[in-house]
């Protein structure tokens, strides 16, 4: 293993750790909806064990709330699941907007508390592109994390994928504000350096932009 | 007189439903999303016990305890954490909190430790009239 991937894959166990928590207070939240519901029902049927009649449409209320939450559940286990097999294979055939969708979806709280809304602009036809799947998401997320430190006032930043022809991607992060064409990026060299992408600061649209290949060749 | 709660949580149907459950046992009970709107509603009214949330939007559960302590040091904070590790509990204490309860809560524990709350608060602010008391006394010198 060179120094480059060693580095890379201690940072990343830490990122791994990171996401794990965020999902599990997800998780928890929607557990403890759940709990409070069922709760609810068992207080409804000691009163109505004590001759309190039942209200049918408070009991359709609480069974709407839990299949809710189960379906939230789902999504988010659905989601830990794709996360978690994104280190399965060096190289991995990845469709680049679902990639990213599935990350803001795991790191939403995390940028919630930092009171960033941050999405992924729709395009066109998605993007497939082969790479090394966990460590794309890792830098995004390294991205991001920079990215809330230097959101505009709109405090809202936008992830939006462009054809770099002839066999590159550009993914845009938008939504940056005092950024200096000159600021330091080397902070990310070696997870650039493993997915054989670059970045570059675009003053102009107030982005800072991962060029990458359509595939790397391992 | 019943015992009044504040429940501060981002989840609405979390708070709607624990503060039914919690009215149902007779204790009156106010409920918000926003860290923000706790902060306000503290302003104008008093409670027994604040049960916070402790990782929200906009603004950290730790930060809401230190601001709701520096303004109401008699105030009962009990935090609700989805976090597995007891660390940031333990932070909370720390920083002022009565009490910490991992999510999903237990009711009838969560209420045992509103009612330690209550009763403690009652104690703090017996204690800080006797003073003001004894202020007065001494400072107008019957």
């Amino acid at each position: 293993m060179t120094d480059t991937m060693n580095r890379a894959a201690i940072d990343g166990l830490r990122f791994f750790g990171r996401m794990s928590a965020a999902i599990s207070h997800d998780l928890k939240n929607t557990l403890s909806i759940m709990n409070e519901s069922a709760g609810l029902l068992e207080d409804l049927a000691l009163l109505t064990e004590k001759g309190r009649p039942l209200d049918p449409q408070r009991v359709h209320q609480l069974g709407a709330t839990i299949k809710r939450q189960i379906q939230r559940n789902d999504g988010m286990v659905r989601n830990m699941n794709r996360f978690a097999h994104s280190v399965d294979d060096p190289l991995k055939e990845v469709g680049l907007a679902a990639h990213l969708e599935m990350l803001l979806a795991i790191c939403r709280r995390l940028t919630d508390a930092r009171g960033i809304a941050v999405s992924v602009a729709p395009c066109h036809a998605e993007v497939s592109i082969v790479t090394r799947p966990f460590f794309l998401l890792h830098l995004v997320w390294l991205l991001l994390e920079w990215g809330m430190e230097h959101a505009g006032s709109g405090k809202q930043l936008v992830l939006e994928i462009e054809p770099f022809p002839p066999s590159f991607v550009r993914m845009l992060c938008r939504g940056l504000e005092t950024l200096s064409a000159d600021a330091s990026l080397s902070q990310w060299n070696d997870l650039l350096s493993l997915l054989e992408a670059r970045m570059e600061i675009t003053v102009d649209r107030q982005a800072v932009a991962v060029v990458m290949p359509l595939r790397i060749d391992g | 007189m019943s015992i009044k709660v504040l429940l501060v949580d981002d989840e609405k149907e979390f708070v709607d439903l624990l503060g039914e459950r919690m009215t149902a046992r007779g204790m009156e009970v106010n409920t918000t999303t926003s860290a923000a709107d706790a902060l306000r509603i503290t302003e104008d009214q008093s409670f027994d016990a604040i049960v916070l949330d402790l990782m929200m939007p906009e603004m950290d559960g730790i930060q809401v305890l230190k601001t709701l302590k520096a303004k109401h040091p008699e105030l009962q904070v009990i935090l609700l954490t989805g976090h597995g590790s007891i660390e940031r509990g333990v932070e909370a204490m720390r920083q002022g909190a009565m009490d910490f309860i991992e999510k999903p809560a237990d009711l009838e524990v969560l209420t045992e430790k509103i009612r330690k709350a209550q009763a403690r608060k009652m104690i703090l602010v017996e204690r800080k009239v006797e003073e003001e008391v004894r202020e007065i006394l001494i400072s107008k010198a019957w």
